[in-house]
């Protein structure tokens, strides 16, 4: 009795000492493999990074800037709105004025004035014009 | 006093060609030629009563082609200065200048305007010649000025004193010699050696050398505006003639140099008397200063001809080219026109 209980001691030691290191060569592979699994994340992360999130970063930007050019319309549109009412208002204002009376001033003509004419050449175009009157006379003493 | 505005113009009626210049920056040019249709079908042709300059020329053989001038004035009957001929050729003149004073308005939005024109005349047109145009003015013009076509072209280049103007027209040829006041009778020679007799010469040479080439005066005209010469040096010229029919080129070359100096004898004389006859002391200035102007002008070697010459004759001569010949006499009319005082155009009006 007593050596069977011995045996059945010693084999419940035995496999005892069997899971438990089968639970530790688990382990170590379970740790191994984590390990080479993080450096190999770690290495490939950045270049994933790059690729996947970049872009929708990129996308996000445009989307919100996007968003501000529809904002920026809108302010455009405002102020064509405020500048078409403020012409609407010259128009009346216009036509209350024409229709009280007052007519638009027109626009203000170049006047051409003639250069100043020393004396030399007033004589020459009065010779000239001595001339013509002289053409002008009847036909009394003509060449 | 007038309220209108006013549009001046400055007008040469040329024996060849009408110019007129006007200070709304218009200037226009036409062969001096009207045609009026002959029948009903070329009335049809042309799409109207009366056709102007390159289209009556070019519609030649479907109308009536008439020239008003001859020899720098009005066409005149031989016997009677006042004939039926003349009295046709005022209103076809009239009807030019019509034509030319309707391109001035083109770009006016105001039509209602004062017209003011100078027209100029041959330096030695008679006083009837110069009658002539205030007649074909009238009606057309609402003010209007004669002035010889030589001062004119002094007067728009500024040169009033010491200059010997020479405008080589189609009809005349005008020496004015200016001396700081109008040119009288003794300061002036016209000759009629001109365009036209360059034009007749050339056609006698070429009928002498290709006698079986068929050819009218407008073909060898074109010819001779743009390739007249008298210079040595430069290529042999070549014109298209037909000859039985084909077009042949022929050499023109030597017919085109003599046809083109045959104006030159009357031009160096003209020259000779007006310098040998001015004040001694002033002669040396007026030898520097030879200006030749007019479509003749542009006949290539002619001032070095004329240099020549007076070197010879007179010792030293100084010849220069108006830049815009065609225009020049029609500039300085211009240029009149908008320096006479309004009451010189008042007056004027006042002795009508």
């Amino acid at each position: 009795m007593g050596q069977l209980m011995n045996m059945i001691i010693k084999t419940s030691n035995y496999s005892v000492a069997a899971f438990e290191y089968a639970g530790l060569v688990s382990y170590s592979y379970a740790k191994r493999s984590g390990l080479a699994l993080k450096s190999g994340i770690s290495k490939m992360g950045p270049p994933i990074k790059r690729v996947t999130v970049t872009p929708l970063m990129y996308c996000g930007q445009k989307i919100g800037g996007i968003g501000k050019v529809f904002k920026r319309k809108n302010v455009i549109e405002e102020r064509l709105l405020s500048i078409v009412e403020k012409l609407d208002s010259i128009d009346s204002r216009l036509a209350n004025i024409e229709n009280m009376g007052v007519s638009v001033a027109e626009r203000p003509k170049l006047v051409k004035e003639k250069k100043p004419l020393n004396d030399g050449k007033k004589m020459l175009l009065k010779a000239i014009v001595s001339e013509n009157i002289l053409l002008r006379q009847p036909q009394e003493g003509m060449q | 006093m007038h309220n209108k505005k006013i549009l001046n113009i400055g007008i040469d009626l040329g024996t060849s060609r009408s110019v007129i210049v006007c200070d709304n920056g218009i200037r226009q040019a036409i062969p001096s030629f009207i045609g009026y249709p002959k029948d009903a079908v070329s009335q049809k042709l042309i799409g109207g009563d009366v056709v102007y300059g390159e289209d009556a020329i070019k519609n030649r053989l479907s109308v009536h082609l008439y020239r008003p001038f001859d020899k720098g004035v009005l066409l005149q009957d031989k016997s009677d200065k006042n004939g039926e001929e003349h009295i046709k050729a005022s209103e076809i003149a009239r009807s030019l200048l019509r034509k030319l004073i309707a391109y001035a308005f083109e770009e006016e939005e105001d039509k209602n305007l004062l017209i003011r024109g100078v027209i100029g005349a041959p330096a030695l047109a008679s006083l009837n010649n110069k009658k002539d145009f205030l007649e074909i003015a009238d009606g057309v013009l609402d003010d209007v000025m004669i002035a010889s076509e030589p001062f004119c072209v002094a007067y728009g280049m500024n040169i009033l004193t010491n200059a010997l103007i020479i405008d080589i027209g189609a009809g005349t040829t005008d020496l004015c010699r200016m001396h700081g006041t109008i040119p009288g009778a003794d300061d002036q020679i016209t000759t009629f050696k001109a365009g036209d007799y360059v034009d007749k010469n050339f056609l006698e040479l070429i009928e002498k050398k290709y006698k079986e080439a068929n050819f009218t005066v407008n073909m060898i005209k074109r010819f001779k505006e743009e390739n007249a010469s008298i210079s040595e040096q430069g290529e042999k010229l070549f014109i298209e003639l037909p000859i039985n029919g084909k077009p042949t080129s022929c050499d023109v070359t030597s017919e085109l140099r003599e046809a083109c100096r045959a104006i030159v004898p009357d031009i160096v004389e003209g020259i000779r008397k007006l310098v040998a006859t001015f004040d001694p002391e002033f002669q040396n200035d007026l030898k520097q200063n030879v200006i030749l102007a007019g479509g003749g002008s542009r006949i290539i070697g002619l001032h070095k001809e004329i240099e020549n010459y007076m070197k010879k004759t007179l010792g030293y001569g100084k010849v220069t080219r108006v830049e815009d010949s065609l225009y020049a006499g029609a500039n300085g009319a211009l240029m009149l026109c908008k320096d006479m005082p309004d009451e010189y155009w008042d007056e004027l009006k006042t002795r009508k």
